[in-house]
């Protein structure tokens, strides 16, 4: 084996760790992002239903988030790629795995809403389902208890607002958007900062 | 250390570290299992609606959810006891049917005993949870064409929404048969030929 061949075998080593190392870093700025934008969603439909707003308000408001949304995630995505953090293995399953919770949303929103299949009040529930398997499959990745524990905050959470009825559902689950989604993404974001200082 | 040991021991963590990215060790029990229970149960809603037999069909989606789930716990358990090694690929697998499952579970049991949501919701939001761990197993294996049952789900799930008749349930059986237990039989026998070949090896 030459010296060129031993150094390439060291890189490719050490790239694995650094991997795994990486997939640790969450900076948490999709949890930010997409708790502030369903809440917003959340807020106008309460405000829609609770003032018998005629029309397809509801409709136009989910549709009109849930593309600002995946805009803000693909300028972010873009971003990242250019940065290349997520081109290792794990960053590239966490990416894939919030890709698919917004395919997810986003067939709702546009389909499911207007075809009237998904009601107003399951909306709430059925997203927090989904974010729930979401945070849960992230949480294996990064090998994260706090993140854990926000998945199963958002399973128990979308049992209780299934049972929940009228209006209050959208209420109840800005709470849990603020449990589980805002704050632990300033939490992670908090994390991924020192994080950056102590390798810096 | 001599020049001729760090190779050796490099080439080996090298190995060590590619086997455990690469390897899975997917059987495909667990897409047969659930593919076989889910078309059981959505057979007898099918044909309650058809009125051809009289069993309540929550009570069969009782018994074959909470038979899945009695099976996936031991076989993990199981699995653990044997203290394999599991890859980092295992793990994440292991995660995404989870949550999937968990997920399913809730939205069918809670979402219709609440009443929240419709039978013409159920099938279009298992398609949508199906399509995001199709998706994502497909990103674990780096096989494209996992990832495009995805979208193949998720396009289900886009059609079943507009489309509300007693019969999506029997052409969605049809689709669990095509898209969940024959990419399993497919895994079955993947991991069939590679585990001869390790014994083999080993004899």
């Amino acid at each position: 084996m030459s010296t060129h061949q031993l150094e390439s075998e060291i890189s490719f080593i050490k790239k694995v760790i650094d991997d795994s190392r990486q997939a640790t870093l969450d900076n948490g700025k999709y949890y930010i992002l997409w708790g502030v934008i369903v809440g917003i969603a959340s807020i106008l439909t309460y405000v829609g239903v609770k003032n018998n707003i005629e029309g397809n308000f509801i409709n136009w408001v989910w549709m009109n988030c849930i593309v600002i949304g995946w805009v803000f995630s693909i300028i972010f995505g873009i971003r990242d790629r250019k940065k290349e953090k997520s081109k290792t293995f794990a960053g590239k399953m966490i990416m894939h795995t919030w890709i698919g919770a917004g395919v997810t949303m986003a067939v709702i929103a546009f389909v499911g809403i207007p075809a009237k299949v998904i009601p107003y009040d399951a909306i709430c529930p059925t997203i927090a389902a989904v974010a729930g398997g979401a945070n849960y499959i992230s949480s294996r990745i990064q090998k994260s208890g706090f993140i854990l524990a926000v998945a199963f905050g958002w399973w128990i959470g979308a049992g209780i607002l299934f049972f929940m009825n009228g209006i209050e559902v959208i209420l109840a689950y800005g709470i849990m958007l603020s449990l589980f989604s805002i704050i632990p993404g300033f939490v992670l974001y908090y994390r991924w900062k020192k994080e950056l200082a102590v390798q810096a | 250390m001599e020049v001729q040991k760090a190779e050796y021991e490099l080439t080996y963590i090298k190995g060590l570290m590619e086997e455990s990215r690469r390897s899975l060790a997917e059987n495909g029990i667990g897409y047969i299992l659930w593919g076989i229970l889910v078309v059981i149960g959505i057979m007898f809603n099918y044909l309650r609606l058809m009125d051809i037999t009289s069993i309540n069909p929550t009570y069969v989606w009782i018994a074959v959810v909470g038979l899945g789930w009695i099976i996936t716990i031991v076989g993990i358990s199981k699995e653990k006891k044997t203290f394999k090694a599991r890859t980092i690929s295992d793990k994440v697998l292991g995660a995404v049917w989870f949550s999937a499952g968990l997920s399913m579970t809730m939205v069918g049991f809670a979402g219709t005993m609440s009443g929240t949501i419709s039978g013409y919701g159920i099938l279009p939001l298992m398609s949508v949870i199906l399509g995001i761990a199709y998706f994502v197993s497909g990103t674990v294996y780096g096989e494209k064409w996992i990832r495009f049952i995805g979208f193949g789900w998720w396009i289900t799930s886009a059609v079943f929404m507009y489309w509300k008749s007693i019969h999506s349930l029997a052409i969605f059986a049809g689709l669990m048969v095509l898209f969940q237990i024959i990419p399993g039989l497919y895994f079955y026998n993947k991991w069939r030929k590679q585990y001869n070949g390790k014994q083999e090896v080993t004899a």
